[in-house]
């Protein structure tokens, strides 16, 4: 299996899938951000997440499949890696935070927000954007152990 | 003056320099890209997802305009760094080919068929993902 995914083409295929799993995952968690942080005032924001959620549920579902697959393929390489580390820290912190104080912030909400569920929003952004940008990182990181 | 000789012009400009001849320069735009696309490529695909719960009009716009910006200037400066080497890749024309028939299938979008349109969308960005995975292979 692991000699499977390794071979050339395997790989970049669900690299590919994995990017689209996380585009569908962060870019939704990010519109309910944004709209946490006031862009937009029509519409209640536990409406959009709730309108959302498919694209959140299926990205996670995405990202959880392909992300192991792409790990097991060569598991010396991703535990000798430091962005790979990072990545997966930063990843329990925001997927801790997305069921308790992100869901909280956007149940409690209604068409706008309090200063507490901005702050939630902001570090939201953060989190999930590092995560975005330590996964890039793990190429540049790659210590190949021979 | 050829297509590869523009290139070649463009990859050696002091801004492509800058990104390919430092160690963090194509890292760090490289990783801005990605970050553009995870960040607001869903909301470039949302015009034609139709959720009820965003007023498409008046609320995503902004949101969609900025995300592409941001996604187009990235990608600028990563063609840019390396635009001869981009020119020859199959992979890299097959991008610009597909970005091309998003850019028709936005403007040709029509109300009454939207979910065609929507899914023609969808298909076309996730080949794009495709292509741009493709581009270190052929």
């Amino acid at each position: 299996m692991a000699e499977f995914i390794k071979q050339s083409w395997v790989f970049p295929v669900i690299q590919s899938v994995h990017l689209i799993g996380l585009t569908m995952l962060v870019g939704s968690i990010c519109l309910v951000d944004l709209r946490l942080l006031g862009i937009g005032r029509n519409q209640k924001i536990a409406d959009l997440a709730s309108g959302l959620a498919p694209w959140t549920n299926g990205g996670l579902f995405t990202v959880l499949v392909t992300g192991p697959l792409m790990l097991g393929s060569d598991l010396p390489r991703y535990f000798n890696n430091p962005a790979f580390l990072l990545k997966m820290g930063l990843l329990a912190v925001a997927l801790a935070g997305q069921f308790t104080l992100h869901r909280r912030a956007v149940r409690n909400s209604g068409t706008s927000s309090s200063p507490r569920q901005k702050l939630t929003a902001v570090l939201s952004l953060i989190v999930w954007s590092s995560i975005v940008l330590a996964g890039r990182a793990i190429a540049d990181f790659d210590i190949r152990v021979v | 003056m050829s297509i590869p000789e523009l290139c070649e012009r463009i990859q050696d400009t002091w801004v492509s320099r800058t990104i390919s001849e430092s160690t963090w320069g194509y890292p760090i735009v490289g990783a801005l890209h990605v970050l553009a696309i995870a960040l607001f490529g869903l909301a470039v695909l949302i015009p034609h997802i139709r959720l009820h719960a965003w007023d498409l009009d008046t609320d995503v716009r902004w949101i969609r305009r900025i995300g592409m910006a941001l996604v187009l200037t990235t990608g600028v400066l990563v063609f840019a760094s390396g635009a001869a080497r981009y020119y020859e890749s199959t992979s890299f024309r097959i991008k610009m080919g597909l970005l091309v028939l998003m850019a028709v299938n936005a403007l040709a979008s029509r109300q009454h068929r939207y979910k065609f349109d929507s899914a023609v969308a969808m298909v076309l960005w996730a080949a794009m993902i495709f292509a741009s995975r493709g581009i270190a292979f052929f």
